[in-house]
């Protein structure tokens, strides 16, 4: 069975909602050492990774970078790396002073876009782990997470969610 | 027009906030130790929160029951200088997690509701009843997971413990006797584990200068994990740690 690469980046984008904290199902965890799957992906870089978990769970910003094990189904090269950001999950803390101001002000929450660009500087500066190549990158994110995906997009060469 | 969907947005906002339901309790995790000098045990009180945002208020995307601690994580000295730590995180397969303890403890997930239904409503009653002060055992396969240090004082030292073979952590004539869990008044637990890894809150590193995750080991494909000061306090503590930081 096939799937289309647009797809597959749809469910990464949420399923960053279920792993690490604050989770909307289960955890399904988000270890990087290359035992945790979706799919094909690998979850290969997480928010403590990053050094980041404090000031992430703080500000309610969530991401997480998987690497593709194979192509064959998704129309995504193998060893394609791929952050998802997660969108609003905390309707008092994010929708009215981050969520409203990106809508209707154009003004973006400065801790979450701080976070999105150092969780992925810190994926492209392990890039010299084999698991993740800096050459080859995906952002996906739903909601606020693709906000925060395709600012950083912007500001750079790296693939539209 | 358009300046008013902020407004409105707010309003709707208001209107939800009275059905966002809290439930909050706090709960003593303890930790039984048979030892050759006799028996030791560790507690720790955590607070959990939990906000039920399943209503149709709530964005589809942000429903659920999100669940919040406060707290630090069970810290036993089992021989001199050998200690044994429960953690707030829980296991590679999910369980274990300090939040959801008290599904196990208490048998939780089969309170039904006057039509025999199960349901977080149910069980969250079911909770409520439980008396004070009155220790459940906790199933082994819903232990918390359990780390040790081969040198107290070195992070790299740090080493996963099986429940069913403490033995092989601490050496012969050490087992776990039981892990337990009740429902208290007492205030949560701030401190021990923070006297014991005193040397971990100076250890900083990172765009945000925070607690270095210590490399646990592990039979994955990389051969560790990192385990981050989250599996031992909670956001609160560690954001007074991170201010006191040098």
């Amino acid at each position: 069975m096939t799937i289309s690469k647009d797809l597959y980046l749809s469910i990464l984008s949420m399923d960053a909602y279920s792993r690490g904290y604050h989770t909307g199902l289960d955890d399904l965890g988000d270890a990087s050492d290359g035992s945790v799957h979706i799919g094909l992906a690998d979850v290969s870089f997480n928010i403590t990774d990053a050094g980041i978990f404090n000031a992430a769970e703080a500000s309610s910003f969530y991401a997480i970078a998987y690497t593709m094990g194979g192509n064959s189904t998704t129309g995504i090269a193998n060893g394609t790396t791929i952050i998802s950001y997660r969108g609003t999950d905390q309707p008092f803390m994010e929708f009215i002073p981050v969520d409203l101001p990106i809508s209707y002000g154009g003004s973006y929450d400065q801790r979450q876009i701080a976070l999105a660009q150092q969780f992925f500087n810190s994926v492209q500066q392990n890039g010299n782990a084999p698991d993740i190549d800096p050459a080859i990158m995906l952002l996906t994110g739903h909601s606020l997470g693709g906000a925060a995906a395709a600012l950083r997009m912007a500001q750079g060469r790296i693939s539209p969610p | 027009m358009l300046r008013l969907i902020p407004i409105f947005a707010v309003l709707v906002l208001l209107t939800a906030l009275p059905s966002c339901r809290n439930e909050s309790w706090r709960q003593k995790l303890t930790v039984v130790v048979e030892t050759p000098n006799g028996e030791v045990s560790g507690s720790s009180v955590t607070e959990i929160t939990k906000r039920d945002q399943r209503g149709n208020w709530f964005f589809p995307d942000a429903r659920g029951v999100y669940s919040e601690v406060k707290g630090e994580a069970v810290a036993v000295e089992v021989l001199p200088g050998k200690w044994l730590f429960a953690l707030l995180d829980g296991r590679e397969d999910g369980k274990g997690k300090v939040e959801y303890l008290v599904y196990p403890a208490f048998a939780l997930d089969k309170a039904t509701d006057a039509n025999g239904r199960r349901s977080y409503e149910a069980a969250m009653a079911k909770l409520h009843a439980q008396p004070l002060d009155t220790p459940a055992m906790i199933p082994a396969s819903d232990y918390p997971l359990m780390v040790t240090f081969d040198d107290i004082n070195d992070p790299a030292s740090v080493k996963r413990v099986d429940s069913s073979d403490l033995a092989a952590g601490f050496g012969p004539g050490v087992s776990l006797k039981a892990v337990t869990l009740e429902i208290t008044d007492e205030p949560v637990t701030d401190g021990r584990v923070e006297a014991v890894l005193a040397w971990w809150l100076d250890t900083r590193s990172g765009p945000y200068n925070e607690m270095t995750p210590l490399k646990l080991p592990n039979a994955s494909p990389r051969g560790w994990n990192h385990l981050g000061a989250s599996a031992f306090w909670s956001l609160e503590y560690r954001q007074r740690f991170d201010r006191r930081a040098p």
